[in-house]
């Protein structure tokens, strides 16, 4: 089996766990390459139709390349889609000058609450990839969240030598074991069916698949996005990759070069410490 | 009516009586520090009558053992000497340290804030040195190249940073060495050797800040071209040329790196071993003092000032340049001049800022000399493992340093008055480093630590630490592998595992010499107390003479031996139990103990100037 192919069929046995263990489940789709890809994986999962809400979370701030895409994609694949706004919060006139911070948490967090809490969400499909951020390295296929969003890691109960049992014990992934009753007090339930993709991978399978994508992931005068978003917080990089190829070929380079900067730094650290006469 | 005055008369005699005390104290105090002064070699050379003032001092005044720290590391024990307290309260346990919440060493001199190439730095010393005490009682203050004074911090006076502060790369050293012949294998293991292309002019690069491009560490360079001719070389460097003869050290060299908008300027001195084929070695590329990139002084401008009446000096914290001689780059003779220009530096220093003690009222001046201890370090002549002879061989380079010393002091003892308190003391004394011992190696051996032996692993790469109970980093320390502090931390009962490890380690023993490796180690709340506590090692170990931590077990390396032999030039070292190696502590005036510690300089300082002595100090003062 290819490698691809591994990663895909992971992925496709956690959406149909999702579907069969939650009643109402939702994918939430930021029409960025993870969430695009994911839902061409939903799609694969139900032969073809998406059998649950596509969420977007518009936070009125996005690029016009993103709402033409969104709309097209939304007819040609069939989606249920439900665009939730903070109409409240733009009303008051909420926008990247208002902090950063405070923009997002107000027009993101907030409205995936109003989404979650209006149509009875009780499991959430993410494409979040673990390799995006240290963070995320603890991250779990099925993570449940509490009222107030946070990671809900452990529950109180009675008896035994300690008051908290462990909602996130290590998941068997290797045995397609995982814990998806988190009992009353989770919220709603994260799911992460592509976890286990790295950036690389994710365009590799783009490729392969033929994914359609917004073409701002492509250089223009010498520019490219890496990750896309709202507008006004995005900033492109520098790339000549004009096309997929190109991007899989760089990306090939800099993944290189990050894991040769890690063990650069270990060996600056170890300089370092030698420059000490005593070594 | 008798009864009432009687009474008043009591209170006369009683108040007076207290400004009799007061009126004791001294207007000034001067704290000498010389680095690694032993009082062994000391006293030898006292006999032969080769330091007739040390010998003046130790007659009209005293001259005792000044006990030293545990563990007897110059940070250390130059911390304890400024603040009065021990590492549980000062925060600096040893040259290395662990990153809380990790396994990962780190120096303990100074805590980089910003990573790679910073130029923000913090101290980890967390309690008092006598120079805040004084500076808050507005006592003119000044204090010269005190260690572990970096970054500096403000004082009534004027403040030279001292050990810790980095070169131009943010490191404590690196020496450059450019050769147009063939590269060894040696060569390539050490630390920058730059092979370059013998010709009329030779262009090369000189070796900056590192910084990070694309996820890469880089080096900032700057350009060098060298022009030889029939008997010199032409070095230029910045749009300037500095002529050098094989044989030469050559004067200052500046050079700019340019790092984004920021300019990093360096010096250093190249020393022309050969021109055919070609052979230059330069020194670390020091911090310029009219330019730093980083503070090196308080006030900032002091570091330039000084510049200004003594000319440009070795502004590094530990600018002898060990390395290059016992990677074989330079030679004893090459290396002893590098240290005569250090000290004639340091004694510009010394006396532009004696003068301005001299006409001061009242005051405090703090100069510490430290290649005293690096000279030391490489020249060390007694071999304690192998010799029973009595006596210390003492080689002439260190005689020389002492015979120095010594008309230094003359000069100084003509010109104190009666009204200033003189301390002259040292951090630590000295032994012999002939066998060198793997601690980690040992865990693994006996069972305290499960890690395949791979001397290439670093940073404990190959260690299971969920089979670990201990690790041993930096010279003296171990710690123990403690559940909810280390991030996979095992060990609950920590006294236990403690117990055993110390009973084990005192059992070691020595195959090859027959003889006892270590003297006794000690739990750290055996020797140690005090809030920082945490951050520090859980056993201290005291190494016999002649035994030392291996440079694999400071940084969390693996030898394949436990105990092997040191076969490198830097043969004397002082990292063993503290009861071997006191420092030596010379005054004007006579104290009334024979013994002393490091915790009773600080009060001392303070009592002389009649200051109170802060609770937190643990010492008392000696002149009472």
């Amino acid at each position: 089996m290819s490698h691809l192919k591994e990663l895909e069929d992971k992925s496709i046995f956690i959406i149909r766990e999702a579907k069969n263990k939650f009643k109402n489940p939702a994918v939430l789709w930021s029409i960025g390459k993870d969430s695009t890809m994911l839902l061409w994986l939903c799609k694969k999962a139900f032969f073809g139709k998406i059998p649950f809400p596509v969420v977007h979370i518009d936070t009125g701030y996005k690029f016009k390349e993103i709402y033409e895409f969104r709309d097209n994609m939304a007819k040609e694949w069939g989606l249920d889609l439900r665009i939730v706004k903070n109409e409240e919060a733009l009303a008051q006139g909420m926008g990247p000058d208002k902090g950063k911070f405070e923009c997002c948490n107000t027009l993101k967090t907030e409205a995936l609450k109003l989404a979650v809490k209006e149509h009875k969400i009780d499991a959430l499909l993410l494409g979040i990839r673990r390799d995006e951020h240290g963070i995320r390295n603890k991250e779990r296929y099925f993570s449940p969240r509490d009222k107030q969003f946070r990671w809900k890691l452990a529950r109180k109960k009675e008896g035994g030598d300690s008051p908290y049992e462990s909602l996130q014990d290590t998941e068997m992934s290797g045995w397609n074991l995982f814990a998806t009753d988190f009992g009353p007090e989770a919220d709603h339930v994260r799911v992460h069916p592509i976890l286990h993709w790295t950036e690389l991978e994710v365009w590799q399978y783009v490729k392969q698949e033929n994914i359609p994508m917004v073409d701002l992931y492509l250089s223009k005068k010498g520019k490219r996005y890496r990750s896309i978003g709202c507008e006004c917080c995005c900033m492109p990089v520098d790339s000549e990759a004009d096309d997929i190829d190109k991007v899989i070929e760089e990306l090939k380079k800099t993944t290189t070069r990050e894991r040769e900067g890690r063990a650069q730094e270990k060996e600056h650290l170890m300089q370092k410490l030698r420059s000490l006469g005593y070594m | 009516m008798a009864n009432r005055h009687l009474v008043w008369l009591c209170v006369i005699l009683f108040v007076s009586g207290c400004s009799e005390m007061e009126e004791m104290k001294f207007k000034k105090v001067l704290v000498i520090g010389i680095d690694g002064m032993d009082p062994g070699i000391t006293k030898q050379l006292m006999e032969e009558g080769r330091l007739p003032n040390f010998q003046r001092l130790a007659e009209n005044g005293s001259f005792i053992n000044l006990n030293t720290s545990y563990p007897p590391h110059s940070p250390v024990a130059w911390t304890t000497l400024a603040t009065g307290t021990n590492p549980g309260k000062h925060n600096v346990f040893d040259f290395i340290r662990r990153q809380p919440g990790s396994y990962l060493p780190e120096l303990s001199l100074a805590k980089s804030a910003s990573g790679i190439g910073g130029t923000n730095y913090e101290s980890y010393v967390m309690s008092d040195p006598f120079w805040r005490i004084t500076t808050k009682n507005k006592i003119p203050t000044t204090v010269i190249r005190w260690p572990v004074t970096f970054p500096p911090e403000k004082v009534k006076g004027n403040l030279l940073s001292g050990l810790g502060v980095p070169d131009i790369k943010g490191f404590l050293s690196g020496y450059t060495y450019y050769t147009a012949n063939e590269l060894t294998t040696k060569d390539k293991a050490l630390k920058k050797i730059i092979k370059v292309e013998q010709g009329e002019i030779i262009k090369t690069d000189l070796f900056g800040p590192k910084r990070r491009k694309d996820g890469e560490i880089i080096d900032v360079i700057s350009p060098m071209e060298i022009r030889l001719t029939e008997n010199s070389a032409d070095i230029e460097v910045g749009g300037k040329s500095h002529t050098i003869k094989p044989g030469e050290w050559s004067d200052w060299i500046r050079v700019g790196f340019k790092a984004g908008f920021r300019t990093a300027y360096g010096i250093f001195r190249a020393y022309l071993i050969s021109l055919e084929p070609f052979e230059m070695y330069i020194t670390t590329i020091q911090i310029d003092p009219v330019n730093p990139i980083t503070d090196i002084s308080f006030p900032d401008a002091y570091s330039r000032q000084l510049v200004e009446e003594i000319g440009l000096y070795y502004t590094l914290g530990m600018p002898e340049e060990t390395d290059g001689l016992v990677d074989g780059k330079i030679s004893d003779e090459v290396f002893l001049q590098q240290i005569s220009q250090i000290e004639e530096e340091r004694l510009k220093m010394f006396w532009k800022e004696f003068e301005a003690f001299k006409q001061r009222e009242k005051g405090l001046l703090a100069f510490v000399f430290d290649a005293s201890d690096r000279v030391q370090h490489v020249f060390w002549d007694e071999k304690v493992l192998e010799e029973s002879t009595p006596g210390i061989d003492i080689n002439p380079a260190v005689e020389k340093y002492w015979e120095r010393k010594d008309e230094f002091l003359g000069k100084v003892l003509d010109q104190i008055d009666e009204a200033t308190l003189l301390l002259v003391l040292s951090d630590h004394g000295f032994t012999s480093f002939e066998r060198s011992v793997s601690l980690n190696t040992w865990l693994v051996q006996e069972g305290f630590m499960k890690a395949e032996i791979d001397e290439d692993a670093i940073f404990f790469e190959t260690v299971d630490w969920s089979q670990t109970q201990a690790y041993a980093l930096g010279f003296n320390s171990i710690y123990i592998n403690q559940k909810g502090r280390e991030p996979e931390g095992i060990v609950q009962n920590k006294e236990l595992v403690i117990q055993k490890i110390i009973a084990k380690l005192e059992g070691l023993k020595d195959e090859k010499t027959r003889q006892k490796v270590v003297n006794r180690a000690y739990p750290a709340s055996e020797v140690w107390s005090g809030p920082y506590m945490k951050n520090g090692p859980d056993i201290i170990v005291g190494f016999n003479p002649g035994y030392r931590a291996s440079w694999q077990t400071a940084v969390g390396k693996f030898s394949k031996e436990v105990i092997e032999d040191n076969d490198k030039a830097w043969d004397g070292d002082h990292l063993v139990d503290p009861k071997f190696v006191p420092g030596v502590l010379f005054s004007n005036q006579e104290l009334k103990t024979d013994t002393a510690g490091q915790t009773d300089i600080a009060p001392t300082v303070l009592d002389a100037l009649g200051l109170p002595i802060p609770e937190e100090m643990e010492g008392q003062s000696l002149i009472r």
